[in-house]
């Protein structure tokens, strides 16, 4: 679990949490919403996961729909309690659109559904914003 | 015929200004060749320290990973543009402790983050492991373009390493 503590001075004060089993992807992110003013922190291990899910109280958490361990799927569920307007929100993430996706996300509780297909770094920021409605 | 004079090795000055150039840059192209001599060179995001030692990271299936672990003699050029850029030569060594990778893994990210709207390759490919290399130079010169002259007997080579 990296991140959080290094951010004081942060211009939102939400927390961003990302979840990745990918350290480099994890660490993009972190360092593009910590660059857009945001607290964030990156969790890539199951411990770490675990840790941060115990731990932190994020205002959003970002889910990579890769993770092997735990399911990313039960984990958006236990995150938001199946509420897509629950606490934390939650973006799911994944490198491909698998056909389903969409709708699996959005029955465990996620918010939005991104691809890095078809978005881009920016547009993630900006995903973030709006669901934290931040400037 | 014109000798070129290499300047002083050392150049307390040059070496600061080749390794904020170094410092400052995302990418550097990276020259391997596989055991029959073939070349090839590919962009990579790189991280480095104040002796010139770069990391990078690449992909298992890649063939600047594979060329390296049968010759891992390495070049590289580094430069943000032609008025200070480096050329190094140096030995990729493959990055072992954990702690190392996942520390070179975070600077790596915050040079990516860096470039706005930047999915950088090792986000894009998704086939084979990821691999860290450092690059232990055992040359480096700085070819300094800052000067707007061209002084005969002068190269703007400096040697650093």
């Amino acid at each position: 679990m990296n991140g959080a503590a290094s951010l004081k001075h942060a211009k939102h004060e939400r927390l961003v949490l990302v979840i990745d089993g990918d350290e480099f992807l994890a660490n993009l992110f972190r360092f593009k919403l910590e660059a857009a003013g945001f607290h964030a922190s990156t969790a890539c291990s199951p411990t770490q996961i675990w840790q941060a899910v115990g731990t932190l109280k994020p205002d959003l958490v970002i889910v990579d729909l890769m993770l092997l361990d735990p399911d990313p799927y039960s984990l958006i569920k236990k995150l938001t309690g199946g509420k897509r307007d629950g606490k934390p929100t939650v973006i799911a993430m994944s490198r491909v659109r698998d056909e389903g996706c969409d709708q699996r996300v959005a029955e465990a509780g996620a918010a939005l559904c991104l691809v890095t297909t078809t978005c881009t770094p920016a547009e993630l920021v900006l995903s973030v914003k709006k669901l934290l409605k931040v400037k | 015929m014109v000798k070129y004079m290499h300047m002083e090795h050392g150049n307390a000055e040059m070496k600061a200004r080749a390794l904020a150039s170094l410092k400052d840059a995302y990418f550097g192209v990276l020259a391997t060749a596989d055991a029959s001599g073939q070349p090839h060179a590919a962009a990579v995001v790189i991280t480095a320290d104040d002796d010139f030692t770069v990391y990078f990271m690449t992909r298992e299936t890649t063939t600047k990973h594979q060329d390296i672990t049968v010759r891992p003699e390495v070049a590289m050029t580094v430069g943000m543009n032609l008025l200070v850029y480096l050329q190094i030569r140096g030995v990729a060594e493959r990055l072992t402790d954990a702690d190392e990778v996942s520390e070179i893994t975070r600077r790596l990210a915050m040079t990516a983050s860096a470039v706005k709207d930047f999915w950088p390759p090792l986000a894009r490919l998704t086939s084979g492991k990821y691999v860290a290399y450092r690059i232990r130079p055992t040359s480096v010169k700085a070819m300094d373009m800052t000067d707007h002259y061209i002084h005969p007997g002068v190269s703007p080579i400096v040697t650093i390493i």
